[in-house]
């Protein structure tokens, strides 16, 4: 049963037609062909396929295509501003946090929503947004410094 | 998630349209709110449904509300993202907020609903215990009318509740409680997050200047096909200045209450040995008032 | 020798940016023209005949393209031991084992193609524990063991469903106990536990009738040996296989050998030229790739009461699961050295890899040492707390020191052991009290170490290429799996080309194109590939210097590099570009190429009966992690408070990459030490096989970590370099169980150190006192 929806895609309108039990990860990685969100579990447990839809990161392998009309979604691929890249992207680069790099794209989506609603997080409260994502790599240390620093630099940037 | 077999999705706009899907259409329909549980039980538990009926369009079946008499409604679209942050709710019963954090991680629960973690009836659910402590009720709608259950008797067993294929949940309404209740969720398993409770421990009681408990209420989760008061542990506490020894007598008999299985997580003399350790901390921690905001990491080790 | 310019510096990586945008390709994101899509059937037997299979129902649905079995697939492959077929053959020996597979023009037909496949069984007795499979009477699970293709350093056994048995025998044990004033003798237990790299397995093969050749796309961490099975496999000349690697997301030693790849090719020959994707979710990961050995360690010592060791008697039951895979390797390379890294006169290892009716096990980051440390590490303790001593001043009094020989036989040397044990330990304040507990918790410090070796002997070759624009490109078999080798390697070439890092490019891995390397495994690719790609960059240096002379009118020996150029020693204002020698030589197309190859000196093989060898690893690599615990008593929920790992790497060519694998390694560590177990059932089905409830650590179960490097040179190593991507989980759960026992008065002999284990051990204890 394929549904006509209409979704705003990483702020462009997108018109498509989808099976309406195909999960939003599948829509983006096999029909759109956007993989930079990643499959990891498939069932919640991992974080690694985190978009945000209706500006709220979720896991893109528990939504259902069905139900995404209207809807707007951003992935790892909207994150940057313009050509450049977000300071938590680069913040990435600079200190390490990223390994083999699958988890990252995850990690950054969660990171970033962090910081749109908290500007000054403490060591803990990083901890905490980014639990629900697995990292195998990184033991997590050099992601959480990322973290603080995109966050100091985005702070610095206001003032 | 691979199928071929069609699956239908609707998306109704009003209760009424939503209830009559499920009558018309007749059996193997779902009603899909936040996704999390169903759409894993599609995947993983071979439940394969003929069509999905999905909530979110209809207005008014989420937020959070204080009434005129002092009760408080939750809707059953809520998120428990939504009930981790809600300010009301942390000033009022900051244990409930805690066992809505326990769900999953920030990505389920901007995404889980209560009406649906509810209906979804987990042995191991964290807000349930919680919201029976609290002698919550769960509003229930069909085409036809509304009834009242209270949520102590919502639950029938693992994946079961007292609701019809076509009833719908729609809100759970906490009553009007003492300004001196108190109360404690502690979720206890391995690790600090994203793990089903192996042990889940509500306690609420109104506690008076000279420590004299009443209105004590002990919900045990995760020990039981559904949640479950501990009943002979709670009379023991009623009316008596909570103690530590007091505590301790009381958890014992609420480990004696409890009904764990041993499974993959867990060994049955361990959940039980744990029950008892549990219920004494949740007991003795709820009667410290929460000064600084508690550490996440320290929640599960706090001890009074 | 002129300054190090890049090399000891933390530079940032140089592939990090596809990763941060979402533009990196992984083998599972991968799309090719055309494609069709692969599912598997898998066994839901442990061990059976396969009596029928129908795959009528499932041939006829539309959308299909094939279906083979076993029939179609009649090939086995394996690396030691031949033993595994690309398909289930007359008999399934695990639950999970491939036994069918589809191609079709979408996975949703696939998956229902799937299901209706029909198989019929006949149940055999199941063997689910490595003690048991192995006892006289027990039936073979590998019936043709004895016509099995294996390699000649397999050393077999009378009794039944053992794939090899390791021997290591120095002195007399015997004389040795009778000499020691305390024996000691428990017996240790490690579970399976998984990888789980965060990107599932997957595979792309494609097959053209008309060439003959077979290419297949994989993140594979040994592409040149999955190149050398499979044509083994197929009886196929090597020119017609060619493997392309996507990235890898992670593999931590599970996506080497054959794994997806001969579901992939099996269905490739029967789809007329179009390639097949065959991906593995998350569950099918778990159950049917690979597992890490679970093992029964039975560990006797005898020392003085003045704390020196004088005997250790070991064995070592390691569980294989259905099938060899690396298993003989991690039997003798976990044996050897598993009673640690001491000085013993008297030391008897007997090492036996079972086969059992479980899922695969095979090279894990650690390959043997973590279980051989769990059992050894906490025995040290154990005999220090009964002689009154101090758990480091028993390890002082015994460990391996620089030209000490091994009680295997092989003289040490850069021997960095000490200096990390004293530098872990003081970083958690040892000897000092310095947390004060809560109230229901215990406080503990304990630690451990290892010594781990390297696979040896092998090889590493490379290619160094310069372009006219001074571009240099490095054909390096070595993949990039996270460790950062891409940002090391380009570091190598950077510094004896003297050029900036931007100008070096690594060179996509195909094996048309890159030279032979034997693995990325064993952390030994620093080393070897280190080695092979810095006289690759010397070659190339040579022969630009040589064509430099004549322009700039100097003798080779004038010459020198710096900063993208060739310059005149004692006039370095006389300069060119390096590019323009490179296009004065030979037009602006041209290209200079130098090549460098790698091979550890071959020593004396391992001895068959006494396990000896006098170059037994090109390197040794070392390590002290400390561990600081509360444990609450009455749960038994161990929380690690801090927790040190100081390692000895030779020269660190990236710190930060070297603190990048510790810290990652310690997080692995923690996960193996207080949370993962596969539950495998009596039956053999894994019982927890999802994150739900195989427990990887969280962002909020790590504690603060302290990472230290320690350089002690390893002369044959690039710059002093030796290795460091396996020792970072290896001491952890010792180290953790250490600082348990120190907390609580009792030991836990089976990991992981769960709540409910150590709660337990808690109980057991009392229960003990109180008789």
């Amino acid at each position: 049963m394929k549904t006509k929806i209409r979704i705003t895609l990483n702020g462009k309108s997108m018109a498509l037609e989808a099976p309406n039990h195909r999960l939003l990860l599948d829509l983006l990685r096999d029909e759109i062909g956007l993989t930079g969100t990643k499959e990891g579990c498939g069932t919640g447990d991992c974080g690694a396929c985190t978009v945000y839809l209706n500006g709220k990161p979720v896991n893109s392998c528990l939504v259902l295509s069905g139900e995404l009309d209207g809807a707007d979604i951003v992935t790892i691929e909207g994150l940057k501003i313009g050509p450049e890249l977000h300071p938590i992207q680069k913040a990435f680069i600079q200190d390490g946090g990223a390994q083999c790099g699958y988890c990252t794209p995850g990690m950054l989506m969660m990171s970033k929503a962090l910081l749109d609603e908290n500007p000054n997080p403490t060591e803990e409260e990083i901890r905490y947004a980014i639990s629900g994502n697995l990292c195998r790599c990184t033991g997590y240390a050099k992601i959480v410094q990322a973290v603080q620093d995109a966050a100091a630099e985005l702070r610095a940037k206001q003032a | 998630m691979k199928r071929t077999e069609p699956l239908e999705i609707y998306q109704p706009t009003t209760l009424r349209e939503a209830s009559r899907l499920l009558k018309d259409k007749g059996a193997g329909g779902r009603f899909l709110a936040g996704g999390t549980d169903l759409v894993i039980a599609i995947k993983e538990k071979g439940l394969v449904p003929k069509y999905v009926v999905d909530l979110k369009r209809v207005p008014g079946l989420s937020g959070i509300r204080e009434n005129a008499d002092g009760s408080i409604t939750i809707g059953a679209l809520t998120t428990m993202r939504d009930i981790e942050i809600d300010s009301l709710l942390n000033k009022k019963y900051p244990f409930l907020c805690q066992s809505a954090a326990e769900v999953g991680s920030i990505q389920i629960r901007n995404r889980a609903t209560v009406g649906g973690n509810m209906a979804n009836a987990t042995p191991s659910a964290d807000v349930a215990p919680s919201l029976i402590a609290l002698n919550a009720t769960a509003k229930i709608v069909d085409a036809g009318g509304e009834r009242m259950v209270a949520l102590e008797e919502f639950f029938r067993g693992p994946g079961q509740t007292i609701m019809s294929p076509d009833e719908i949940l729609i809100e759970i309404i906490i009553p009007k409680t003492s300004p001196q209740l108190v109360g404690e969720y502690i979720k206890f398993s391995p690790r600090d997050m994203m793990d089903l409770a192996y042990v889940g421990v509500a306690v609420a009681y109104v506690i008076a200047a000279d420590k004299r408990c009443s209105g004590v209420r002990i919900v045990l989760g995760a020990v039981a096909p559904t949640p479950i008061r501990a009943r002979s542990a709670e009379g023991l506490l009623e009316g008596q200045p909570l103690t530590e020894e007091l505590a301790a007598k009381v958890a014992a008999v609420a480990a004696q209450e409890s009904k764990p299985i041993s499974d993959v997580r867990s060994s049955a003399e361990y959940r039980r040995a744990m029950v008892e350790a549990m219920t004494k901390r949740a007991l003795l921690n709820a009667a410290v008032p929460r000064t600084a905001k508690v550490s996440w990491c320290d929640r599960r080790d706090r001890r009074y | 020798m002129a300054e190090l310019t890049v090399i000891g510096k933390s530079v940032t990586r140089v592939d990090v940016n596809e990763k941060v945008t979402g533009g990196a390709v992984y083998g599972y994101d991968l799309v090719l023209p055309n494609m069709v899509y692969g599912k598997t059937l898998f066994s839901p037997k442990a061990h059976a005949r396969i009596k029928k299979i129908n795959t009528e129902k499932a041939k006829r649905l539309p959308g299909i393209v094939a279906v083979v079995t076993g029939e179609d697939a009649p090939w086995t492959h394996g690396e030691s031991i031949k033993d595994k077929p690309f398909l289930a053959q007359g008999k399934v020996r695990y639950i999970g084992e491939p036994v069918a597979a589809v191609a079709a023009e979408d996975e949703d037909i696939a998956q229902a193609a799937v299901k209706l496949i029909e198989v019929e069984y006949e149940d055999l007795p199941v063997y689910t524990e490595p003690e048991e499979a192995c006892k006289p009477g027990c039936v073979a699970i590998h019936e043709d063991f004895a016509n099995y293709r294996k390699v000649n350093f397999i050393v077999g056994s009378h009794l039944p469903n053992i794939a090899e048995h390791f021997k290591l025998r120095t002195g007399d044990v015997e004389v040795g106990f009778k000499q020691s004033d305390l024996v000691v003798d428990e017996r240790y237990f490690v579970p399976i536990i998984q990888h789980a790299a965060m990107e599932p397995h997957s595979a792309h093969a494609q097959f053209d009738k008309e060439s003959g050749r077979l290419t297949i796309w994989v993140a594979n961490d040994a592409p040149f040996r999955a190149l050398h099975e499979i044509t083994e496999a197929l009886n196929m000349p090597k020119e017609k296989v060619r493997f392309i690697n996507p990235l890898q997301g992670g593999g931590f030693g599970s996506k080497g050998g054959l794994k997806v790849e001969p579901i992939a090719v099996a269905l490739a020959f029967h789809t007329n030229g179009r390639p097949v994707r065959v991906k593995f979710n998350r569950e099918e990961t778990f159950i049917s790739t690979l597992t890490r050995h679970e093992a029964v360690v039975y560990c006797k010592s005898g020392v003085k009461k003045d704390g020196t060791l004088m005997a250790r008697e070991m064995t070592i039951y390691w569980g294989a699961g259905a099938y060899a895979e690396k298993s003989p390797t991690v039997c003798i390379r976990g044996s050897l050295p598993a009673p640690g890294p001491y000085r013993i006169p008297h030391v008897k290892v007997d090492g036996f890899a079972v086969y059992t009716n479980k899922p695969v096990a095979g090279s894990y980051r650690g390959y043997g040492i973590p279980q051989g440390t769990w059992a050894c590490e906490q025995q040290m303790d154990e005999i220090a707390k009964r002689l009154g001593m101090d758990p480091v001043e028993i390890r002082m009094k015994n460990i391996f020191v620089e030209g000490d020989t091994s009680y295997w036989g092989e003289q040490l040397h850069a021997v960095g052991l000490k200096e990390t044990l004293v530098k872990a330990t003081e970083a958690i304040d040892w000897g000092k009290a310095t947390t004060a507990p809560k109230p229901g918790t215990k406080i503990g410090k304990g630690f451990a170490c290892i010594q781990k070796p390297t696979r040896s002997p092998t090889t590493s070759n490379a290619g160094v290429l310069v372009n006219a624009k001074g571009e240099v490109t490095v054909l390096a078999g070595t993949v990039e799996i996270g460790q950062g080798c891409n940002t090391i390697l380009s570091q190598v070439a950077a510094e004896e080309l003297k050029v900036p890092m931007e100008k070096v490019f690594m060179h996509p891995l195909d094996t048309d194109v890159i030279p032979f390397d034997a693995s990325t495994t064993s952390s030994r690719s620093t080393y070897h590939m280190g080695n092979a790609v810095r006289r690759a960059a010397i070659h190339a240096r040579r022969q630009i210097a040589e064509a430099a002379g004549p322009i700039l009118e100097a003798n080779v020996q004038d010459l020198d590099f710096g900063d993208g150029k060739v310059l005149l020693k004692d006039q370095p204002q006389m300069a060119l570009p390096i590019g323009e020698v490179v296009k004065r030589k030979l037009g602006i197309n041209g290209i200079v190429r130098g090549d460098g190859s790698y091979t550890y000196e071959i020593g004396k093989d391992l001895d068959l009966e006494t396990g000896h060898s006098d170059h037994a690893s090109a390197f040794y690599m070392y390590a002290t992690q400390a561990a600081e615990v509360a444990v609450d008593e009455e749960s038994g929920r161990v929380r690690l408070l801090r927790m040190s790992a100081a390692h000895d790497v030779g020269k660190a060519i990236n710190p930060l990459n070297c603190v990048a694998q510790i810290e990652g390694g310690l997080a692995m560590g923690i996960g193996s030490a207080l949370h993962e177990e596969m539950v495998v059932d009596k039956t053999g089905k894994v019982r927890n096989p999802s994150f739900l409830d195989y427990h990887l650590v969280t962002s909020l179960d790590v504690p603060p970590m302290i990472p230290i490097i320690v350089e002690c040179p390893e002369p044959e190593g690039p710059y002093g370099a030796k290795g460091l991507g396996e020792p970072g989980l290896a001491p952890t759960p010792a180290a953790i169980g250490n600082a348990v026992a120190d907390a609580l008065g009792v030991r836990v002999y089976d990991l992981p150190l769960k709540p409910e284990n150590v709660y337990w051990a808690v109980q057991n204890k009392k229960k003990k006192d109180a008789a």
